[in-house]
């Protein structure tokens, strides 16, 4: 509608509609979680890009039962001593998984050839109290871990509480302010090492804009700011600063949304440049192109994909 | 998570005051993000008043 008024015209309406606006502080809307306060960003920049070939394939058995199967061939990257050298190593893996879903029960795992098997858990134990749980389990010594969430849901706020193994416990809360503008916080504490934290973030939200904050004791300050230029595009941009190890990152992103596709790109400030297309070939079958160019190191990465299911 | 391994394992007392302190501010900043739409809705509701008047 805006677009097909004048621009001037378009900027009345729109700061008319914001002083009709009345805020009613007895029903503010409910936040978003705190862990996805970025969502809008990382969907632009934070895509699952791949190397090499994905094959995923879904089979529902009933309404609430299904099982699929994922073969993933190419190269992975091992830990070198240099930073600025890569080392690969050619691998295949064939990931069998089995999924329940319930409007009120939702269990996923995942098996891999390797022997590690992932589980995931969300259950709704009343309207506002949801349960999460994940856990990875390896034949690694130690290298298994779980990870509990009890999630609150208050009318305009939510309050979470994390237990993970190793003495690990965490909460947070969020809470919209106004009708746009959510504040929150995190604290946690690791037991093993002895070490806790505590955390801060902001998010402002209209229909054309997303902006959110976080900084925190570990010394991480995030910043991100999304705007929806129409309905099919959008344009990303980050910000992500550690004040003690002074490692400092910006990139810049778009979303772009076709009836059959979609077309997400971004370029940092480390000079990697990625993008990755997902395409809807027809019904149930997706095509999916990856590509990702990390020019400093020279380390090119392009994946191709098919899902099906 | 394995530079953290490494890391001096801090004397459990400061541990401790270190995390009172972060629970400390952790409630302060809850109560205050909890209290705002609060403040804010006494001082709309004073603006209502006003309109009112007019």
């Amino acid at each position: 509608m805006a677009d097909l008024l004048p621009p001037l015209t378009a900027a009345q309406v729109d700061a008319k509609t914001k002083v009709d606006e009345k805020v009613d502080y007895s029903n503010l809307p409910s936040p978003v979680p705190y862990e996805e306060l970025h969502r809008e960003a990382l969907m632009s920049l934070k895509s699952d890009n791949f190397e090499g070939l994905r094959f995923d394939f879904t089979r529902a058995l009933n309404q609430k039962f299904s099982l699929s199967h994922s073969v993933m061939m190419g190269p992975t990257e091992v830990p070198a001593q240099s930073p600025e050298t890569t080392i690969k190593i050619p691998t295949a893996h064939y990931e069998f998984g089995a999924n329940y879903y319930d409007p009120k029960l939702l269990l996923i795992g995942r098996v891999m050839t390797d022997g590690r098997l992932n589980a995931r858990l969300k259950a709704d134990l009343t309207d506002k109290l949801v349960v999460k749980a994940n856990a990875l389990i390896t034949n690694e010594e130690h290298m298994s871990q779980a990870m509990f969430n009890f999630d609150y849901m208050g009318s305009d706020y939510r309050a979470q509480l994390q237990l993970g193994q190793s003495a690990l416990i965490g909460a947070t809360y969020i809470q919209s302010v106004t009708n746009h503008l959510s504040l929150g916080g995190e604290i946690f504490w690791a037991g093993v090492p002895r070490k806790s934290g505590i955390g801060y973030a902001a998010r402002y939200e209209t229909d054309k804009m997303v902006a959110s904050g976080q900084v925190a004791s570990t010394g991480a300050v995030v910043m991100n700011y999304v705007q929806k230029i129409s309905d099919k595009v959008s344009l990303a941009t980050d910000f992500m600063y550690n004040y003690f190890s002074r490692d400092v990152t910006a990139s810049v992103g778009y979303d772009y949304m076709l009836r059959q596709a979609r077309v997400r790109g971004k370029i940092d400030s480390n000079g990697v440049a990625s993008a990755l297309l997902e395409e809807r070939l027809s019904m149930g079958l997706n095509f999916l192109l990856s590509a990702e160019l990390d020019h400093k190191k020279k380390d090119y990465k392009f994946g191709f994909g098919l899902t099906v299911g | 998570m394995f530079p953290g391994m490494f890391m001096r394992k801090p004397d459990k007392a400061e541990a401790l005051k270190q995390l009172r302190t972060h629970v400390a501010l952790f409630g302060s900043w809850v109560v205050i993000i909890r209290a705002a739409p609060y403040v804010l809705s006494y001082f709309s509701d004073s603006k209502d008043e006003l309109k009112i008047d007019f």
